[in-house]
């Protein structure tokens, strides 16, 4: 009896918390032109409509740009900042893991401040490089956690072993650590890609005429007029995010992400 | 070798603790960009001001019921993730988890749909018969705090599920040999065993609703003006930029103290 | 039978040619390592012939592990010299070392099949694809696994993936192999057949091998030589007899196998005769060899099985009455703990060469004569109390 209360509210919050994309997707396909909610009739012109904000569509290609380069870097850097961190043991390390993750903590209206400031006298505001900059501060300690869990997983004795088999430590990156992280990596890759293209209050104060991001050009469009374009984007996005969470499913699951291991070691 | 930890400490010293510095600068100076005069009457003028002291009790204020809100209401779903046996529970798990995953954006609009005065909720009381005109739901403070909670959820369950589900299940049941009924057993047993997990998510949630923008300004429109929406303000609209790293300054401040009587609590909590 | 005819075509492995020039293949002067304050290896001196197979024994922390760690380069020694073939290493890195290691989990790597992880070590030293692929092939006919070339290490079971950890390590005919607790995570039958395996192996490759174990037996059964480890020093090298018959302090005594201890004084008998007064009054003579001065506080120590009950007591050989206090039923053998006097009493082992069983036993109380061997005993003085 317990149980099944139980069970109905789960299930109750769960609507609730999607609730926002439930409806969303079917408001894309009404036929009035107010965001409504259940929708009349059945079209697809707000889809096609996209096609008619230019400023929707290169703001989308600005925003897959940024997320690809931001997670390159992020990629790079987080790997190297992870094995650094693993192999040497040196005071103050675990300070030092805290403050590539302290992005994570800190206010986001505050990164955004501190960066802009920045970013500023350097020429960077309104530029494709600022973005990146800022979008790589807010992915890195997502790549730095997930890919240290993935490395933490992994079993100590097979790069030792590696090492006395006669690998040298650039061998044994290449052919034993790297191919075992692999799937975190992919995993810490597409989490960083779905973070940054949602990224919105860094890139309140970067972004500008010219250089525009997506979830910013849609609030600007949801300003002026609520139709169910916007809505029609929605639906497009979260698209790609559920097909993002069916290939970090298929790699080996959200879990990984929020700190359970890899299994890299023998029986 | 360093040679490895470089990129990292460059990239993290220039990105961010670079900018940190040079707001606590900014924040004493008189003009940014101008003269050099540093000064502490920003600082001052905020203190006195009861606009800003208005908003800073909203910010907290919103903090502590989003909070509270959150922990209440992702407790039991964090115990059926981490305790119920159900087959469900990888499917529950995603969705908690895809929320998180989906643009604000694309959930602010979903909630503008549901709360609008066109709205789903007003479009049905009204077809119900139950009131006239529609319900203004949005523009106050507490849609702001529902749009917070629905976004600060997951992150509450995440945190107290982790916790639960690494408390030893024979902890339970050696309370129940001992007499304890199901609630004395769960408020003398498990709750504080689980205290760990409800404070990390408590100090998550705090700190992310202090130094939230845009579920304020899309929710509250224009009503309900927290610390971000200020820091805005001051940065883009009135472009004093001492004024915005001023209170940049006060967030951060607020958001280190709480992480250090975080950490005060974990070390003294943990030394049991 | 495969490895037979392996070895007729050409000799795949064989005693490494260096190794057999010099009289000693491992080499530790003085090697040291701490970590912080705490000591892990104080000052380890040691030499191993080439083609021996020597164990490292000992409790946790008494720097065994951290020792074979040192030869193998995992570890960095503080201070002392290590060689192998006659080549100081300290400096050398682990991939530069041409050694093979056995890890307990065996660490086989989990992305490639069984033939690749075999092959990894030859492939890091960028011998030919021809040559990995034949080598490979006899290095699995002689460890018995053919035929599991493209198997996952996930699909292997205990005793398998051990062999196939072993086969990886020694493909690269290395100076050293080393094992790090080889049998500890197998269960007791398979541990015995891998124990005769290894060592049939070993004699058959001729590799020095050092291997570090915590299990007596282990030690006992696989080394030419033990060497005994204490909170990071060596106390005692020899051959398994040698440390089980003649341990050399109460340490070693107490570690490997069981053992009696009762303490007493020493008093000389009307006819000269060394002996010690235990306990009550009992008078044990004292093995010997043993001459200690009249008054000394000594500690006799006898293994259980060296002891008689109720036989003749021949020329040489001690006689003491006691009572039975207690009888333990171990199916092979029934120990006795026999009450004579002492501050302990002593625990004889005596096997059950008739089906009597616990039935046919001395019965609890009944008085009972001991006897055994003066030699059998050993004795040495009791640290200050």
């Amino acid at each position: 009896m317990r149980a099944n209360i139980l069970t109905i509210y789960v299930i109750g919050v769960l609507l609730f918390l999607a609730a926002p994309v439930l409806i969303v997707i079917p408001s894309a396909f009404g036929q009035e032109a107010t965001l409504a909610f259940p929708p009349i009739g059945f079209t697809l012109k707000w889809f096609s409509n996209i096609l008619a904000h230019p400023e929707l569509i290169s703001a989308f290609g600005n925003s897959v740009a940024i997320a690809l380069m931001a997670t390159a870097v992020s990629l790079v850097v987080g790997t190297m900042t992870v094995l650094a961190l693993r192999r040497y043991e040196f005071p103050g390390r675990e300070a030092l893991r805290m403050l590539f993750l302290a992005p994570l903590v800190c206010p986001a209206i505050v990164l955004a401040t501190a960066v802009a400031m920045v970013l500023s006298p350097l020429g960077l505001i309104r530029t494709f490089t600022g973005l990146v900059v800022a979008h790589t501060l807010v992915t890195l300690p997502y790549i730095v956690r997930t890919v240290g869990a993935s490395l933490a997983g992994l079993d100590v004795a097979l790069e030792e072993a590696a090492l006395t088999l006669g690998a040298n430590p650039w061998q044994r990156f290449r052919t034993i650590t790297l191919p075992l992280l692999g799937s975190g990596l992919l995993v810490g890759a597409t989490f960083s890609l779905i973070i940054s293209f949602d990224e919105f209050t860094l890139s309140l104060f970067i972004v500008g005429n010219g250089m525009m991001t997506l979830p910013l050009e849609m609030f600007n469009y949801v300003e002026f007029s609520i139709d169910p374009t916007i809505a029609a984007v929605s639906t497009i996005l979260v698209l790609i995010t559920t097909a993002a969470i069916l290939l970090i499913e298929k790699l080996g699951g959200l879990g990984r992400q929020f700190g359970q291991s890899a299994s890299g070691g023998a029986r | 070798m360093l040679l490895l930890l470089t990129p990292g400490l460059v990239f993290i010293g220039a990105a961010l603790i670079w900018p940190l510095l040079i707001m606590l600068r900014v924040s004493f100076l008189q003009r940014f960009p101008g003269p050099v005069v540093y000064t502490i009457a920003k600082y001052a003028a905020l203190l006195d001001d009861n606009y800003f002291i208005d908003i800073t009790l909203r910010t907290f204020g919103l903090g502590l019921v989003v909070t509270v809100a959150t922990a209440v209401i992702g407790y039991p779903v964090a115990w059926y993730l981490a305790r119920s046996p159900s087959r469900w529970r990888h499917l529950v798990f995603l969705g908690v988890v895809y929320p998180l995953l989906v643009s604000v954006v694309v959930r602010t609009v979903g909630w503008t749909i549901l709360l609008g005065t066109q709205g789903v909720i007003n479009k049905l009381l009204i077809s119900l018969g139950i009131i006239h005109d529609p319900l203004v739901l949005m523009e106050s403070f507490w849609s702001v705090a529902v749009g917070l909670v629905h976004v600060l959820l997951p992150f509450m369950i995440l945190s107290i599920a982790a916790v639960l589900g690494r408390i030893d299940k024979s902890y339970s049941e050696a309370a129940y040999t001992l007499g304890a009924t199901p609630m004395r057993n769960f408020v003398t047993v498990t709750l504080p065993l689980s205290i760990e997990g409800l404070a990390a998510g408590s100090v998550i949630v705090f700190c992310l609703t202090i130094g939230t923008y845009i579920t304020p300004v899309w929710l509250g429109r224009g009503h309900v003006t927290v610390l971000a929406i200020s820091i805005f303000d001051e940065m883009v609209t009135l472009v004093d930029w001492p004024t915005g790293a001023a209170l940049g300054m006060l967030l951060t401040v607020a958001t280190l103290l709480l992480l250090a009587a975080y950490g005060v609590f974990l070390s003294r909590y943990t030394k049991r | 039978m495969n490895a037979d005819m392996v070895r007729a075509e050409e000799p795949v492995f064989s005693m490494n040619a260096r190794a057999a020039e010099r009289a000693v293949a491992v080499s530790l002067r003085a090697v040291s390592k701490s970590y912080g304050a705490f000591p892990a290896v104080a000052g380890v001196d040691l030499d191993i012939a080439p083609g021996e197979m020597v164990s490292l024994l000992g409790p946790s922390g008494c720097g065994k592990t951290t020792t074979l760690r040192m030869i193998a380069g995992l570890e960095e020694a503080d201070a002392g010299e290590i060689t192998i073939a006659g080549r100081r290493i300290n400096e050398t890195p682990p991939w530069r070392r041409n050694i093979g290691m056995v890890f307990q989990n065996y660490a086989l790597f989990p992305h490639k099949t069984v033939a690749e992880n075999i092959a990894y070590g030859l492939v890091m030293r960028k011998v030919k694809r021809e040559e990995i692929a034949r080598r490979v092939a006899a290095v699995m006919a002689q460890v018995h696994l053919s035929g599991l070339e493209h198997r996952r290490p996930a699909q292997l079971s205990g005793g398998q993936s051990q062999r196939v950890a072993i086969a990886r390590a020694i493909i690269t005919r290395p100076d050293v192999l080393l094992f790090d607790e080889p049998l500890a995570a197998l269960d007791r039958k398979l541990r015995e057949h891998m124990q005769v395996e290894i060592r049939q192996l070993q004699r058959e490759v001729g590799i020095t091998t050092i291997f570090v174990t915590h299990d007596q037996e282990e030690a006992l059964t696989l080394s030419d030589r033990v060497v005994v480890m204490e909170a990071g020093r060596i106390v005692q090298v020899g051959r398994p007899a040698e440390v089980y018959e003649r341990p050399v302090n109460r340490f070693v005594s107490d570690f490997i196998g069981v053992t009696n201890a009762v303490r007493g004084v020493v008093t000389t008998g009307p006819d000269g005769c060394k002996s010690l007064r235990i306990g009550a009054g009992a008078i044990v003579p004292l093995p010997l060899h043993a001459d200690p001065p009249a008054g000394q506080k000594l500690e006799m120590v006898l293994r259980p099985e060296k002891i008689v009950v109720n036989g003749a007591t021949p020329e040489g050989w001690v006689s003491i009455e006691g009572s039975v206090a207690h009888v333990v039923y171990m199916g092979a053998v029934t120990y006795y703990h026999v009450d004579i006097g002492a501050d302990a009493p002593l625990v004889a082992m005596i096997p059950n060469e008739q089906t009597f069983g616990a039935s046919g036993a001395i019965p609890i109380g009944a008085p009972i004569r001991l006897g055994w061997h003066r030699d059998s005993a050993m004795v040495f003085v009791p640290p200050d109390p």
